[in-house]
């Protein structure tokens, strides 16, 4: 474990109705990595980030951040978390999407704390970032899936976070939307040192983006750079079957 | 002075409703978006049980409503969390339960039938300045709570698991909401009655959200209308000798339907 590592997973198994869903998981992510996670449905993704962010307990194992365990883990506004339903659900939810943002800063700033000056221009750079600060006042239900995408993130991003964790965040999200959404990562990860795990079962989507790869199916298959792993025969290992990886252009 | 404002008992009623008035939406604002509409009808049926229960006891009814719809809310919130049932089936268990309590309480005594129907249908002739008080006290506390507790509240609103992940403790706030909307309900009885106090907590709401440009303008839209709303339906049925919790409700659904017309007209 390096000083400098922002997650730590530590020998984590988890088990569901006897069914083994995570097996001896161990694995770091360094400060300014853009790591993604990929395996097929079912591998144990979803149930390992929720491991990870204390949603659920581990059988064995732990997590830590920044080199504390993820239950004593008091700095939670660092940890910007975009689940895996965000885009493609219904939402009827009359706020617009200022409110929504400016509700990503509620962790930060406290309780019995009103928003300051200060936080007000957290939660218009977080806008700026996300490029939605032209639909500020359209209410969320009115949004894309792939804009209902940007305002989840710049709703992680108004808490100045160091780390931001996506679920599948592409489902829902259309191709051209898709394009802006991976140069907008590369921008958060390169330009503003936001670590970054990508959660994804399409391998060829986030191959050509991510400096590193993580490959789950109960076990952790491989862990390293994306060139080395995605290969025709390592990735019927990890799905199961033959699979052709296709590399999307963007 | 008109003649309605000659009567103290109109004055208190116009008092007590204007705080009912502003509660409840704000309250059923949280419930609506949170798609937890039913939660106002269980607790208002259980309310009824504590309402059988004063009444059996002679002890003051809306205190013993309030107390028994509180640690129902505490109870519903619980079995909500455990997961092991349904939400939903959790509200019907519980709404039920207070319905089967009251009325094997009013079969054992028979001889309060009046007293029980005004808190079933709503009177405005029986706020008592003892009930203008606990609603007064108790309303300013629900309203303070909502105000200090804002961001927290519409947080675990619009995303409970997310909350609990950046640090919010969603379930204290759950809870919070539960107990307010318990205390709203209960505080409500004298006005509008156990069986419509639903209505005027979530009807204003979804009114409101026709044409609400952000959750600040629902909120506020859904105050105005159900002011609007209780202060209309009184003064009708003091002028025609309506009940009040029937006249209030009827309003709100007119006023809706002219909301829903003109949002699809635009």
């Amino acid at each position: 474990m390096k000083e400098d590592n922002c997650i730590d997973v530590i020998g984590i198994n988890y088990k569901y109705n006897g069914n083994t869903i995570l097996e001896n998981i161990e694995f770091s992510v360094p400060v300014g990595e853009y790591m993604g996670i990929i395996g097929p449905n079912g591998g144990g993704k979803t149930t390992l980030i929720r491991i990870m962010l204390g949603l659920l307990k581990p059988e064995t194992g732990q997590v830590k951040f920044f080199g504390q365990p993820v239950e004593d883990f008091r700095e939670r506004h660092l940890i910007g978390y975009v689940p895996q339903r965000a885009a493609h659900e219904e939402f009827y939810f009359p706020a617009t999407v200022e409110e929504i943002v400016k509700s990503g800063r509620t962790s930060k700033i406290g309780l019995l704390r009103r928003y300051s000056a200060a936080d007000k221009l957290a939660v218009t750079q977080a806008m700026e970032a996300a490029d939605i600060i032209d639909y500020r006042k359209r209410l969320i239900a009115e949004l894309s899936g792939g804009e209902r995408q940007r305002v989840f993130i710049a709703r992680a991003l108004a808490g100045e976070p160091k780390i931001l964790i996506l679920d599948e965040p592409e489902v829902g999200v259309d191709i051209v939307s898709k394009d802006r959404f991976h140069s907008f990562l590369k921008h958060l990860n390169k330009d503003m040192q936001i670590t970054i795990l990508f959660i994804s079962h399409d391998v060829g989507a986030i191959a050509h983006e991510v400096s590193d790869i993580l490959c789950l199916n109960i076990r952790l298959i491989c862990h390293g750079s994306p060139k080395q792993y995605i290969k025709e025969d390592f990735l019927a290992q990890v799905y199961g079957k033959k699979v052709k990886s296709i590399y999307h252009d963007h | 002075m008109i003649e309605i404002f000659q009567f103290t008992f109109m004055i208190r009623a116009f008092a007590a409703g204007a705080m009912i008035g502003i509660i409840a939406p704000v309250i059923g604002t949280f419930l609506v978006v949170r798609r937890l509409s039913r939660l106002a009808d269980t607790l208002a049926h259980v309310s009824l049980a504590g309402v059988a229960i004063g009444l059996l006891t002679r002890t003051d009814p809306v205190l013993s409503a309030v107390l028994i719809s509180v640690l129902t809310a505490i109870g519903v919130e619980r079995l909500r969390g455990s997961r092991k049932i349904f939400g939903e089936s959790a509200l019907a268990l519980f709404l039920w339960s207070g319905m089967a309590i009251a009325v094997v309480i009013i079969s054992l005594a028979r001889g309060f039938n009046v007293g029980l129907f005004t808190f079933l249908f709503g009177s405005i002739a029986t706020v008592s300045p003892g009930d203008l008080y606990f609603i007064a006290i108790l309303g300013s506390a629900v309203l303070i709570m909502v105000v200090v507790f804002y961001k927290e509240l519409f947080f675990v609103s619009f995303d409970e698991e997310l909350a609990e992940v950046i640090g919010i403790r969603a379930r204290f706030f759950n809870l919070a909401l539960m107990i307010m909307a318990a205390v709203t309900i209960s505080l409500s009885m004298r006005i509008v009655g156990i069986l419509l106090i639903g209505a005027l907590m979530i009807i204003p709401v979804i009114t409101a959200m026709q044409f609400s440009r952000s959750f600040r303008q629902s909120l506020l839209f859904s105050v105005v209308l159900s002011l609007l709303a209780v202060m209309l339906g009184l003064i009708l049925s003091y002028y025609f000798d309506l009940a009040s919790g029937g006249t209030i409700v009827l309003i709100s659904i007119i006023i809706f339907l002219i909301a829903m017309m003109m949002s699809r007209k635009n």
